[in-house]
């Protein structure tokens, strides 16, 4: 019984994993020369980068709620970085602390807000994602400065044979805040504040506490995010962060983990990662126009979503 | 006597649902102060045909948050619209009714499916719309590849018509309102306050979920339509992507409103007011000369505050009547 159900839950996962690495098989068919070392690595590296925001993602959905601030707490992550250094290695020792230190004081902002005000989570988030926007623009008057250090590009470009470092790192990460999630107490109070907040509140757990750390932990996520992409792309501009947004929150749907908070795994976020940047890699790649992409784009997450929850909606009735 | 006892204990109960008037009264007072032309007829009047597709759009989100629900394929159905209007509208009286219906049954249609497969699948809200808004604003991109096309004059005029001093808009606005008025009485109407309230003790009371679920989501679908048909009008031309703004912002406009994102509680009368609350605050602070690099800080900071007021009044009154913790 235990063993079956183990293999239900992890079987849907599997699912979206065979998805993508099915999608990849079939564009390097199709294009010959896609699945070379040199492409694969640059896949994985996007991967990781979505990767890093979809596991903030994941924390905030987990409780019920969702964040839609990550684009400029991404863009905030990369900018700092490259304004505290100028470019000097040396100068990362504490521009990396403050980036992620900034970036876990955006996300208690929302999480206060949310938490702690009783303002809905999608509200609150949108409008700081407007107020990060204003922060960031206001305080350099359009014309942020700095440069990117050349440790943080050798670490988000550079890798070895099909496997960027960046993607190394996220696979880190990834056993980290897994672990975190699935076998230790905050995680477990994680996903019961997300079943019933009644519940959860009457068994002893200090609810608002833990969703603030949970939009806490995921802004720290994203301004981590942004700061290697920056590196990645060796640039920076205003609005980068802008795909991420609805990116992360598709990923982790993808990945079976329930909108409505609760119930899911990260792993389940990872293959949500796979899918959907291995997808955007095939559309650009079949040089699809831009409409057409879209289209596709829409089809296959609502099939890939729909895919990964049928788990759940026969457990429901 | 009694009645005065009334209006007090309204007040202490209601007071949060008069709170977005309170904040219009204010901008406009505080325009108004700053700048005495922004009283006149005619600013009004532009303002209300300005601000009159992002009141369609929420007035068909209200529907669809009522219910407890999102949508966020009205974006794209804004595009979709606008690019076939500006795309294939002629001058001819009988090309801008047909281009006019056809959007609007366009708008129903999505609709409909965003309904029905929510309801069917029991999949989120949130990632369905999220879904068929990428469908959507794809299809858009290929009726029309960049902003452009060509609106035909006569239908502009017609849009925009002024009579006297009051604008088309104006008199629309109030047939939406009276329409609503009676709407709320409907079966109809009931039903998706009830589906917001708890969607399974309406189940349990025979109501028919799934009827009111699309009839919600198409609603807004076609609210979104005329939304698009209406921006076709008011700035000339087909976007592409211009719709994608309107998804966040007819959300705030409801929620400033006093429409509560999970369900059963809110209305029209509310969403209008917050739109023209957002409408009004981007003016503003023109006016009030903010430097461009800060405003959006500004309407951020702004539309919290607004909704942090109403999630206490919510929190209050959930307290007064029981509900909740």
């Amino acid at each position: 019984m235990n063993m079956k159900e183990t293999w239900k839950k992890s079987g849907s996962i599997l699912m979206t994993f065979l998805v993508a690495f099915l999608l990849l098989g079939f564009v390097s068919i199709v294009k010959p020369g896609y699945g070379s070392a040199a492409n694969i690595k640059v896949l994985s590296i996007s991967i990781a980068v979505l990767g890093l925001t979809a596991l903030g993602q994941t924390l905030p959905i987990l409780t019920g709620g969702m964040d839609l601030s990550i684009p400029w707490m991404f863009c905030i992550g990369g900018y700092l970085c490259a304004a505290l250094t100028g470019g000097d290695n040396g100068k990362l020792l504490y521009a990396v602390p403050v980036v992620l230190f900034v970036g876990l004081l955006m996300g208690a902002f929302n999480g206060f807000g949310i938490a702690y005000v009783g303002i809905a989570p999608v509200i609150m988030t949108m409008a700081s994602n407007i107020i990060f926007q204003g922060l960031l623009v206001g305080i350099t008057e359009g014309t942020p400065g700095g440069s990117i250090p050349s440790g943080i590009k050798a670490l988000a470009s550079g890798g070895s044979g099909f496997v960027g470092w960046l993607f190394l790192f996220w696979l880190a990460v990834s056993v980290v805040a897994w672990l975190l999630l699935a076998k230790t107490s905050y995680g477990r109070k994680i996903y019961a504040v997300g079943n019933s907040e009644t519940c959860a509140l009457y068994s002893g757990i200090r609810v608002k506490l833990l969703k603030l750390s949970a939009y806490a932990l995921c802004g720290m996520m994203a301004a981590l995010a942004g700061m290697l992409y920056s590196g990645k792309v060796s640039q920076l501009y205003l609005g980068m962060g802008d795909t991420y947004q609805m990116a992360s929150v598709s990923a982790v749907a993808i990945g079976g983990v329930s909108l409505v908070g609760g119930s899911g795994s990260y792993i389940g976020t990872m293959a949500g990662c796979f899918v959907i940047i291995i997808l955007e890699g095939l559309l650009a790649a079949m040089n699809f126009s831009q409409g057409v992409q879209k289209i596709i784009y829409g089809i296959v997450l609502f099939l890939a979503v729909m895919i990964s929850s049928r788990r759940k909606g026969a457990g429901n009735e | 006597m009694k009645k005065r006892k009334d209006f007090k204990s309204f007040l202490s109960d209601q007071w949060v649902a008069l709170v977005p008037y309170v904040m219009l009264l204010l901008i406009i007072t505080l325009m108004g102060i700053l700048n005495p032309n922004t009283l006149s007829l005619s600013y009004l009047a532009n303002k209300c045909d300005s601000s009159f597709s992002l009141i369609l759009v929420a007035l068909g989100q209200t529907f669809v948050l009522l219910t407890g629900g999102f949508d966020l394929s009205v974006g794209g159905v804004i595009c979709i619209t606008n690019c076939l209007a500006a795309a294939h509208m002629q001058d001819q009286p009988g090309s801008i009714l047909f281009w006019s219906i056809l959007c609007i049954l366009i708008g129903v249609g999505i609709g409909c499916f965003n309904g029905y497969v929510i309801e069917k699948t029991k999949l989120q809200p949130f990632i369905v719309t999220l879904a068929t808004q990428s469908v959507c604003m794809g299809a858009a991109l290929m009726i029309l590849k960049v902003d452009g096309g060509a609106v035909p004059l006569s239908y502009i005029t017609a849009m925009l018509t002024r009579f006297g001093p009051i604008p088309l808009s104006a008199v629309l606005l109030l047939l939406l309102i009276l329409l609503w008025l009676y709407f709320k009485q409907t079966k109809i109407g009931m039903n998706i306050y009830a589906i917001g309230s708890s969607k399974k003790s309406a189940n349990l009371n025979g109501i028919p979920v799934l009827k009111t679920m699309v009839t919600a989501y198409a609603l807004s679908g076609a609210f979104a339509a005329l939304s698009g048909l209406f921006r076709t009008a008011a700035v000339a031309s087909g976007s592409p992507t211009a719709g994608g703004d309107f998804v966040m912002t007819s959300i705030s406009a409801a929620v400033i409103g006093g429409t509560a994102l999970t369900g059963g509680v809110g209305g029209m009368f509310g969403t209008i007011i917050g739109a023209f609350v957002l409408r009004y605050i981007s003016d503003l602070l023109v006016f009030m000369q903010v430097s461009s690099y800060w405003s959006s800080l500004v309407q951020g900071v702004l539309l919290i505050l607004a909704v942090a007021l109403s999630a206490y009044g919510t929190v209050r009154r959930k307290r007064k009547e029981g509900i909740g913790s």
